[in-house]
């Protein structure tokens, strides 16, 4: 604190200011305490389509206050095994689901409500055209890592593109793998990086290729039709904990409902 | 220039310091009561934790071939390289800067002085993300180096540039104020007994600021070693090249049944990092007490 406060009357002036701001703040919060809160842990890919079907869901549950956590969907497995407060798992593969119906958190049946293939996107200022100069001597390639789903997805990727008989090769994802400068975290992490320019290339999801595009710096590569057989599905569960059941059940019916289904079309998901 | 470095050392700052310690070792009684009540808390909050996971970790069959794994010493052995080169910079390019501003009184010094700061109190992500705008391909000068062939993001020297951002301050801030503690009058005798300007510098000057030197040495490679945010951002995370411990931490964490390895590697580092801060304060103790 010395460093940004020279002397104490500054200081403490500062946190007289800063309490009053928090006082007032909590204030005129008072009402958001009575409101029924969901807390949602969904998968980094879904950010864009679930803000959306949250949206269309508080319309339709006025006074229902939705909290929605993106992260990768092993980073929130991990964090509900260790305690973390949620009413609903979206996660982007069934491993991570399985695990966290295996550690005892989840508390009805799983329901798959999307799903997706995966895309190669590549940075425009890259000099890579086709699929075989990703396995080049200097390409640059950015996927999520192997504990991420996107991650598993784009090396089963990698793998069925080698065997099949596409011409690239069979040691063609571990000449990939070689490539490989970062490990992400998330699937959002690939996609900023090829849209910075700073990876020439990364593997996503269809949906993640969209909003990727947006940005006008990023294509995607033609894939073989073999590639069409890795396909991504989303699992969302009910969680244990959760607070307020009837409020998360209603939640997880809008997301499988028509309107919701509409909403992951939308944003390039396949129904599941 | 030097005339003005050395008349500043007796600043107000300087002289009043070891009269404010008295006077609160004066006040002791009630005061102290206080303060060993709040210690004590503060100890056992900080220590709880500690003592929690390395109990966590030792409770694990597998401990040590979880510490003497793979996984654990290429993630350790860079860490040790990058965040030791990083502090050989941050003490060679940041000991002369400190002493400048140590004993620069101008307003552009000031100035310098608040910005050298700065990286203490941005959030690494955002250094990150600096780093990537400044080196990155896309970056200012990023595009000009990766015509040059000269590619940082994604490689060690990108976890070294992180380290040193966030380190720095760290250690020019300890050193400055060390510096600053040692009167200009030391100098002035020393001088004019005809002991040249560097020789000084050697003999009298750095010796007297040693000890927050070294402080800041400690606490600039502590801050080097931790470096998570800007590092996963700038230079990405890939195993031997750019995973640090930090970040072999986190990715073991969050891998299915990870959370032991995750415990085992905590432990390792925290154990290293122990060590070695403890050998940084016996050897710096033996080597200047013998010169004072």
């Amino acid at each position: 604190m010395q460093i940004l406060f020279r002397n104490s009357t500054h200081l403490a002036a500062f946190s007289l200011l800063a309490a009053l701001a928090l006082i007032l703040s909590t204030g005129c919060g008072g009402k958001s305490q009575e409101q029924a809160t969901v807390t949602v842990f969904a998968a980094a890919s879904l950010a864009d389509a679930f803000q959306e079907i949250t949206e269309e869901y508080a319309m339709e549950n006025p006074g229902v206050d939705v909290r929605l956590n993106f992260a990768g969907s092993q980073r929130l497995r991990s964090q509900l095994e260790l305690g973390a407060a949620a009413d609903i798992f979206a996660s982007a593969d069934e491993l991570q689901m399985q695990l966290a119906s295996d550690a005892g958190l989840i508390s009805e049946d799983v329901q798959y409500f999307a799903s997706t293939a995966m895309s190669v996107i590549v940075s425009q200022r890259s000099g890579i055209n086709e699929l075989g100069d990703l396995a080049g001597p200097s390409a640059r390639v950015v996927l999520a890592h192997d504990s991420v789903p996107a991650g598993s997805y784009s090396r089963r990727l990698l793998d069925r593109i080698s065997n099949a008989e596409t011409g690239l090769g069979e040691d063609f994802a571990e000449r990939v793998l070689a490539n490989v400068v970062s490990s992400e975290t998330s699937v959002k992490f690939v996609e900023q990086k090829v849209v910075l320019g700073e990876a020439d290339a990364g593997i996503v999801y269809r949906p993640g290729l969209l909003s990727a595009e947006s940005s006008g710096s990023v294509r995607d590569l033609p894939l073989p039709p073999a590639a069409d057989e890795v396909r991504a599905i989303y699992p969302i569960a009910l969680l244990k904990e959760s607070g307020s059941p009837e409020l998360a059940a209603r939640f997880v019916s809008f997301v499988l409902s028509d309107e919701g289904q509409r909403i992951l079309t939308s944003y390039g998901f396949d129904a599941p | 220039m030097l005339h003005k470095w050395r008349h500043s050392g007796s600043t107000p700052s300087a002289t009043e310091e070891p009269e404010t310690r008295r006077r609160s070792r004066r006040s002791g009684g009630r005061g102290g009561a206080l303060g060993g009540a709040a210690g004590s808390l503060y100890v056992a909050f900080i220590g709880f934790p500690i003592v929690a996971l390395l109990i966590r970790a030792a409770q694990q069959d597998d401990l040590w071939s979880a510490v003497t794994g793979d996984l654990a010493l290429t993630a350790l052995q860079l860490s040790m390289v990058t965040s030791v080169v990083s502090i050989a910079v941050v003490v060679i390019g940041g000991t002369p800067f400190a002493y400048l501003l140590a004993r620069s009184k101008n307003w552009l010094a000031r100035v310098v002085d608040g910005l050298v700061e700065l990286p203490i109190v941005l959030p690494p992500v955002v250094a990150g993300v600096a780093m990537l705008m400044a080196f990155g391909r896309g970056g200012l000068i990023g595009g000009w180096l990766t015509g040059a062939g000269i590619n940082i993001s994604f490689t060690t020297v990108a976890v070294i540039f992180a380290q040193i951002f966030v380190a720095a301050p760290f250690f020019i801030r300890s050193a400055k104020l060390g510096f600053q503690s040692v009167a200009g009058d030391y100098e002035d005798v020393s001088q004019t007994l005809g002991v040249s300007p560097i020789s000084t510098f050697w003999r009298i000057t750095l010796p007297l600021a040693a000890p927050s030197i070294i402080t800041g040495l400690g606490l600039s490679w502590a801050r080097a070693i931790s470096e998570f945010g800007a590092t996963i951002m700038f230079a990405g995370n890939l195993t031997g090249e750019t995973q640090t411990m930090p970040l072999a931490i986190m990715t073991a964490m969050e891998s299915s049944g990870g959370l032991d390895s995750a415990l085992a590697l905590s432990a390792l580092l925290l154990v290293v990092s122990v060590l070695a801060l403890s050998a940084l304060t016996v050897a710096s103790r033996r080597r200047w007490s013998g010169r004072l």
